[in-house]
This record gives structure tokens, sequence and C-alpha cells, in this order.
């Protein structure tokens, strides 16, 4: 090779090396679609939930005013309040989600995490804040992580379905806690009723924002938003679980450690519903009583549908979605079954299903037609 | 026009079927006469299976109209299409393998509704089995059958079921010589007992010696219907209009109409070849692949392997040919990490690879390209990026931390594009959107940039159009001028014998022999013999 080649050639490869990065192609259309079908289809969950209230003979524009003022108006501090362990929980199963995981049992690793805490704070009365709400929270996460590790190993070892698994264990951790308001942890001054004793003022979570409950569990959440956004989209470990959830077989072509992953991932996301366990039980309640979850880790699931995964988008769901929870009470007020907000709930639930499909299958014939 | 019956069996007219943002079938006009044996030609992507699909009532045709014996019909379903005496039998067929043969026929029976005479039907299956010499047991379980009996057991229960009119999808594809002349002599008698037979291939060397006229489609169209007399150049002009052009000599090669010239001279290696030669040096060095005594227990869906022993060396392309399912898939999986090995031994060089895994066995220089391009070696759901930093997106180079360097990422993706010239719209949306042939060019990007050392192939060119196909075989060539040993697993003999040094045969999870890669009759035969299990004294 001539010196004057071997220079056309390296500047060949130094041309090839530099050429401007790949562009991504901006969609308007998709991104239309992207945004616009949730929003429709909460929409017509909506009309849907009018026209029940229609027929048994409701005012239809006083219920959604009086719902929407009482959400986002007048109490939008509860509805951040409630935001909270939704955000927590959504970010949880969209982990595992992230990874084709349906880890349906969020909701039990959620108590999981609320037993750990309340142990604690029930052993520990008279330690200070700085040790005993970081133990909380290890325990917390640690014990919402042991409950999820159960469906996770059956799962990458033997391939039992977690969607089972994980629900089942759901019922488990709600009747413990039963049993441990109802017996050992009752408190012996509650007038028999099923609570436990309160809380220490050290542990509970101190308030962030005055004259409302938003407390500590905010920045939990917020943090946990950055740091579950950062590892899902930006690093390998991330990377591995889009793989596994777009195909494990070609996971296991690429040398990613399936088995290792789904425990890690299932893991983590117990942990974290775990962590919202404590939060709320910490900084809301102050004590272990009943129904502390209106089923946070089964909203969780439309959430992270709803916000297709993405972390930022969890929040604001979480928001909406909390609205929901919250103007509950409000509902009642006026006249209406608080069962209004499930209902609305699981319809939301099912338009979002149909409208992801459908969004799914509208962007896949465009891009056919861009592309031929 | 063969002058049988004035009806065709079949006419289709004007048919034109759309699909987002193709024709796959523009106002084609397609008939069969009884009697006649048709074969329907074309590169992949012409719209051959879209028409097959429009005539069993898969689809329906968005113009056009269909004439089965000269009533116009409209067919609303498959099931329709058989109460109307159409069969397709396709390539891949569609019995359910735990159930026996007569079972599988019972379940397309429409009537009686109720009741099942199964003794009723195995009496009849054996009757009609006779009839047409494709013999059959009814009690067999489909699963146990081989390739030719399964296809066997699907022509007779189209049949049973009244089809008059049979298409038959690539038919040959998976046989052994022995089996398509067998299934040769059957479609032949079937034709003469009056049946309309629809023989799709693009097999030009098939097409020629058993259809009376053959119909070529490119792009959708109907480029032409010619009969056929047995004419010398009869077969160049087909491939012509096949794929539309003068074929060079790369596309003639992947037609089979080069090897022909080759087999009269007996001798490959005298033989001027297109590609650059590069085996000379081969032999010199020790092999790069040693395989030994290699086992591998299959599962429930999944052959075993047998004391495997053979070896590639540098430069060199060893093909395996044997029908699918006689422990291939394994075989590679096996070599590539992804199978756990029973007992035996495989060598890169002097390193052992048996217990490593596919990343490790990657690093060492081991290249996988297989033949289940979106289910295993791409995702279909991930975009081209993700796709094509599969194998290295955990290296130093490729990340800062835990984190993944994307910019670097792009760069490598946008190289790859170039160099391969892959044909991409927007590399950010799903792989799944992409030809065959695209993503076979970004597999074999990803796998050749680390210029393995081992490449292991299977069927790389399934699916692919001509002009494709000779870019993948080229891309091949070109690893082995470089020095890669190649260990290339087909179905298709053609490829087979085409692009390897030396052959090996495979049935049964064993190696039965190994041969030249000569297209002489008797060769031919022998790997036959080889690939149906008979004359293993070979090794």
């Amino acid at each position: 090779m001539s010196l004057k080649e071997r220079l056309e050639n390296e500047l060949e490869i130094q041309k090839a090396v530099n050429s401007p990065r790949l562009k991504r192609q901006f969609d308007p259309f998709g991104l239309a679609i992207g945004i616009a079908a949730p929003l429709i289809a909460i929409l017509i969950a909506l009309l849907l939930t009018g026209l029940i209230l229609l027929i048994s003979g409701k005012d239809i524009f006083l219920i959604f005013g009086e719902m929407f003022r009482s959400a986002y108006i007048d109490n939008f501090a509860e509805t951040i309040v409630k935001a909270i362990p939704l955000t927590l929980t959504g970010l949880a199963v969209a982990v595992a989600f992230r990874a084709r995981l349906w880890n349906i049992g969020a909701e039990g690793q959620f108590y999981a995490g609320v037993l750990c805490a309340t142990g604690l704070a029930l052993a520990f009365p008279g330690w200070p804040a700085l040790l005993i709400v970081p133990a909380m929270l290890a325990a917390a996460m640690l014990g919402g992580a042991l409950w999820a590790f159960v469906p996770a190993i059956l799962r990458a070892t033997l391939e039992v379905n977690e969607i089972i698994s994980s629900l089942m264990l759901n019922y488990v951790a709600l009747l413990l806690t039963d049993y441990f308001i109802f017996g050992p942890w009752r408190d012996p001054k509650g007038f028999n009723f099923p609570v436990t004793a309160t809380f220490s003022d050290a542990a509970r979570l101190p308030i962030v924002i005055e004259d409302t409950r938003i407390h500590l569990g905010l920045i939990f959440a917020l943090v946990a938003i950055l740091i579950i956004w950062l590892v899902l989209g930006r690093t390998q470990w991330g990377f591995e679980l889009k793989v596994m959830g777009e195909n494990l077989n070609t996971a296991r072509y690429a040398g990613i450690k399936v088995t290792r992953n789904i425990v890690i991932a299932f893991v983590l996301s117990g942990a974290l519903a775990g962590l919202a366990g404590m939060s709320e039980v910490t900084g809301v309640a102050g004590r272990l009583q009943q129904g502390i979850s209106p089923g946070y880790g089964y909203t969780a699931i439309i959430i992270a549908w709803l916000a297709r995964l993405n972390p930022w988008a969890i929040g604001l769901v979480a928001v909406l979605f909390g609205g929901l929870v919250s103007s509950g009470f409000t509902m009642q007020r006026i006249g209406v079954s608080s069962g209004l907000v499930t209902f609305l709930q699981g319809t939301i639930l099912f338009c979002v299903l149909a409208g992801e499909s459908l969004s799914r299958r509208l962007l896949y014939l465009r891009a056919l037609q861009r592309h031929s | 026009m063969t002058a049988q019956t004035n009806i065709p069996a079949v006419k289709l007219v004007g048919i034109t079927k759309r699909f987002p943002g193709v024709i796959a079938n523009d106002h084609i006009n397609f008939e069969v006469q009884p009697g006649e044996i048709h074969a329907l030609l074309g590169e992949n992507g012409a719209g051959k299976s879209t028409l097959m699909s429009i005539l069993v009532g898969l689809y329906r045709p968005d113009e056009g109209e269909i004439f089965l014996r000269g009533q116009k019909t409209i067919l609303r379903g498959p099931a329709d299409a058989i109460a109307q005496g159409v069969g397709l039998v396709y390539q891949h067929f569609k019995l359910v393998p735990n159930q026996t043969v007569a079972e599988n026929v019972a379940l397309g029976m429409r009537k009686p509704r109720f009741v099942l005479n199964l003794r009723q039907v195995e009496q009849d299956l054996k009757k009609l089995g006779e009839k047409h010499k494709l013999p059959v047991n009814p009690h067999a379980v489909v699963g146990t059958l081989s390739v030719g009996e399964q296809q066997r057991a699907e022509i007779l229960r189209v049949l049973y079921l009244g089809a008059t009119i049979l298409a038959l999808d690539e038919p040959t594809a998976n046989l052994t010589p022995l089996e398509t002349a067998g299934l040769f002599e059957a479609l032949r008698r079937l034709a003469a007992d009056g049946y309309a037979i629809i023989f799709i291939s693009h097999k030009l060397e098939e097409v020629v010696s058993l259809a009376q006229r053959a119909t070529i489609l490119r792009g959708g169209k109907a480029v032409a219907t010619l009969n056929l007399k047995g004419d010398p150049g009869e077969k160049e002009q087909i491939a012509r209009l096949m794929i539309g052009r003068e074929a060079d000599s790369l596309s003639k090669i992947e037609l089979g109409l080069l090897d022909e010239a080759e087999a009269t001279s007996q001798n490959r290696q005298t033989q001027p070849s297109p590609y650059p030669s590069s085996s000379a040096s081969a032999s010199i060095s020790g092999p790069t692949l040693q395989v030994v005594n290699l086992s591998v227990r299959g599962d429930k869906r999944s052959s075993s392997i047998t004391k495997v022993t053979f070896e590639v060396r540098p430069g060199e392309i060893v093909g395996l040919v044997g029908v699918a399912g006689n422990g291939q898939r394994e075989l590679a999986e096996a070599l590539a990490g992804l199978h756990p090995v029973e007992s035996g031994s495989i060598k890169l060089g002097e390193t052992e690879l048996t217990g490593k895994n596919p990343r490790q066995l990657n690093q060492l220089g081991v290249a996988f390209v297989p033949e289940d391009r979106l289910g295993l070696g791409l995702a279909a759901g991930l975009n081209l990026e993700d796709n094509f930093i599969l194998r290295d997106y955990w290296r130093k180079e490729q990340s800062f931390g835990p984190f993944i360097r994307r910019e670097v990422a792009g760069q490598g993706l946008a190289k790859a594009i170039k160099q391969y010239s892959i044909a991409v719209g927007d590399p950010y949306a799903p792989a799944r959107l992409l030809s065959g042939g695209n993503l076979q060019k970004l597999l074999l990007a990803r796998e050749l940039a680390t210029r393995p050392k081992l490449i292991i192939v299977a069927n790389p060119t399934r699916g692919l159009d001509v002009g494709a196909s000779a870019y993948v075989h080229s891309k091949l060539r070109e690893a082995q001028g470089q020095g890669a040993a190649i260990f290339l697993i087909v179905e298709d003999l053609d490829e087979a014998l085409l692009l390897s040094d030396r052959l090996l045969v495979i049935y049964e999870g064993q190696i039965t022999g190994e041969v030249p890669p000569l297209r002489n009759p008797q060769n031919l035969e022998h790997i036959g013999l080889l690939m149906a299990g008979a004359g293993r004294s070979i090794v």
C-alpha cells in the first residue's frame, strides 16, 4: 500500500468514526398518540362512570365537580400525601415490569414493610429519631425485599408463575398484619380496638410542609424517582432488564445472567414497596391499624402502566390517582359510595389497557407505512 | 394454454391485496387447470404467500374475483376453502404433534358434528394412502414421524377433507433428496388423476422438472406465465423474470444456475469462482474448533446430540446438513454456550469451551448467527442501537462506571449501517420493522465486528431474497478469507454445497458421514442416504 493510499484509508476510517450520531427521528404523531391515548382513556372512563351515576339518578356535574375541587384544589396537600405511597409502589412494580416480571405483590410487600417498621417502633420507643428512622427504613426495605424474594426465587429457579405466587403472598401479609394488631401488638389502652400503640415522636417521620400532613416520605419518593430513572434508563443493569423484558432468549444469548437479574429486580421491587409501607405507617398514621393501605399496591399497577414505566410520569400519575383516593371521603360526604372511586380506577385501567394496545397497533401500522 | 378442459380449476382475476405501505398482490391473474401442476415462483416478498393465503381464505382480497371450477366464490375462511375443495400444505406443517394422524385429520372435519368415528377415519385414511401411494400409518403419533411422513400425512389430510385443488408451499424445503423424489412421483400421480396442483417454490431445477406451467411473481405482480417445455435456457429466463434483471454471477449461484457447470466438471477446485479463494492456507495450522465426543441432552422438545466429533480449521467453511430437527439447533446452541453440555469437549484452539457462558465464549472469539434472528440473535422490540450493543454494552470502552455511553453505541451503529449498507428509516424504531435481509445484515455487522475466530451460522439466508442472500454469502466468504473458521448449519442442501469446503451429515443427533461438497448424482444420493440415517458405517 502506498503512503497516499494508507492516508486515504486512514481518513476514511476517521470519517466513519467521526460520522455524526444517528438522529432520532422526531415523530409528532407518535408523541401525540403517546400523550393522547391515556388522556382519552381517562376521559372514556369518566364517561362510563358518569353513565352509571346518571342511571342511579345523581347529578354528575356536581359529583365530578366536587371530586375535582376536593382532590386538586381544596385538599391538594392530602392528595400529595396519598401520592407518596402510590409513587413508591408504582416505581416498585415498574422495576419488575421492565423485565416483564409481573409483581402483583406490591400490596403484600407494602405490608411487610409496615410490619417491620412497626415492630421496630414498638420495640424501641426510646431511640432517637436519627437512629430509629434509618433503622425502620432499612428494616422495611429488607422486609419488602424478603417478601418479594419468595416469588422471585420460585420464578427464577422453578419457573413458578410469579403472578400467582406474589398475589397469594398479599393475603398472607394482610392476615399476618391482622394477627399482630389483634394479638401481640394490640394497644392495651386502645379499648380493645385492633390498633397498636402510638409510635414515639422520634419514630414518626417529620412533616416537611407546615400545616399539612406532607411528610418526609415526599423526599423518599422524589429521590426514588431520580434513582430508578437513572438505573432503568441509563445503566447497564437497566439495559439488561429491558432486554429481558423484550426477550429472555435474546437476553441469555447476550450473556445476561437472567436468573440472577430476575431475583434482583424482584427484590428491588419489593424493597421499594416496603419503603412505601414504612413511610405510610410512620409518616401518616403513627400507629398500625387495619386497612392502612386502601390497595396502594394494586393501584400501583394501574399507575405504572398508565405512566408506561417512566419514573417521572409515575410521579405525575400518582398525584392524579392520589386525588382519586383522597376525594373518596368527600364523595361520602355528598352521599356517593366511596366504592365509586374504586369503580373509576378499575374502569380507567380497562380503558388504558385497551388504549395501550390500540395505540401500539396504530403506531406499528404507521411505522410500517413509513418504512416501506 | 394447455388444453385439458376449458374450465380452469382455479381462476384468480385481478386479485389485489394491500397492506399498510405495500401492495402485496397487484392485480394478479392466475389460473390452474385440473390435472396440471402449476408452479408459482418468486423471490421472498414477491407476493406468493399472500396469494396463497387469499386462495385458502385466510385473507380477503381488496379487489378481484376468485373462480373455483368456473364458479365465482367468496372464501370466508380456511374452513370455507376446504369445503370448496381447496387445500394448502404449509411449509411448516400445521399438525398437532401429540395426536395421531387420524386424530389430526378428524380435527379438520366439519361433519358429522358431534360423533367421531375414529376407526372409520383410520380405515379411510389407509385406503386413501394406498390409492395415492402416500403411505402413512394413521395410528402413528405425528410427533414421532419423519418430516417426509408428516408431509404425506398433511397431504392426505387435505385430500381426505375433499380437496381437489392442492397448493404446496415450498414442500421440498425440509426433505431429503430421496423424499423429494417420492413426493414428486405422488404429485405427478395426483395430477394424472385430475387434481389441480399449485407448487410454490424458488428452486428452479425442481420447477422445470415437475411443473407444466409456471407463473412468476415479482414485486406483487404476475410478470409472466410460461409453458415449460424443458428447453435449455428456460431456467435463465425464469431467473431473469424473478429478479427483474439479468442474473449476475452471484445471483446465478444463489439460484443454483452456476452450480450445474461445476457439477459437470466434477471438480470444484478448478472452477473459477467469483469469490476470492482463501482456503489454501487453511490446513497448515491446527484446527480452530475441535469437538470431541460431544453429547448434549435434549429436553422434551428438543433432540439429543450423541458423541459428535469434528473439527473446523481456520479459513474453512464446514457445512452441517440434515433434515430439520435432528439436533442441529441443540448442537449450535451448545457450541454457543446456550445449551448445557452433557459430556465431551469443545476446544477453541487450546481453550476448553464447555461450561463457559455465552459472554465468555463471545469474548474468546466465538460468534453466533442463529437462525431465529428476532427470537434469539436480536430482540424484536428493541431499537437498532440496543440490538447493536447487546454483545458489548458491558465493556469498559462502552461505559462510564455503571452507565452506558450511548454516544459510543450510536457511533458504532452509524458505522455498521454505513459499512453493511443497512436500509433503515429510523434507527431508533423497533427492529421488528426491518426486513429479513436488513436484520441479518445488522446481526452480521454485530457478530463480525470483533473479527471472531469461529463463526457459527445457522440457515443464514432463510427468508432472504436473492440479493440479500448473495450479500450474506459474500460476507461469510470475506470472514473466511480473513481466517475465520465457519461452522455452517443449513437445511438447504444447495446452500451447503455452494458454500462448504467439507460437508457433515447429521441424523438423530449423530454425524453419519463426511462428504465432499460435490453436486454429482452419486454424491447427492449418498448424502440423501446419510440424511435418512442409512449408511452410518462411513465414519
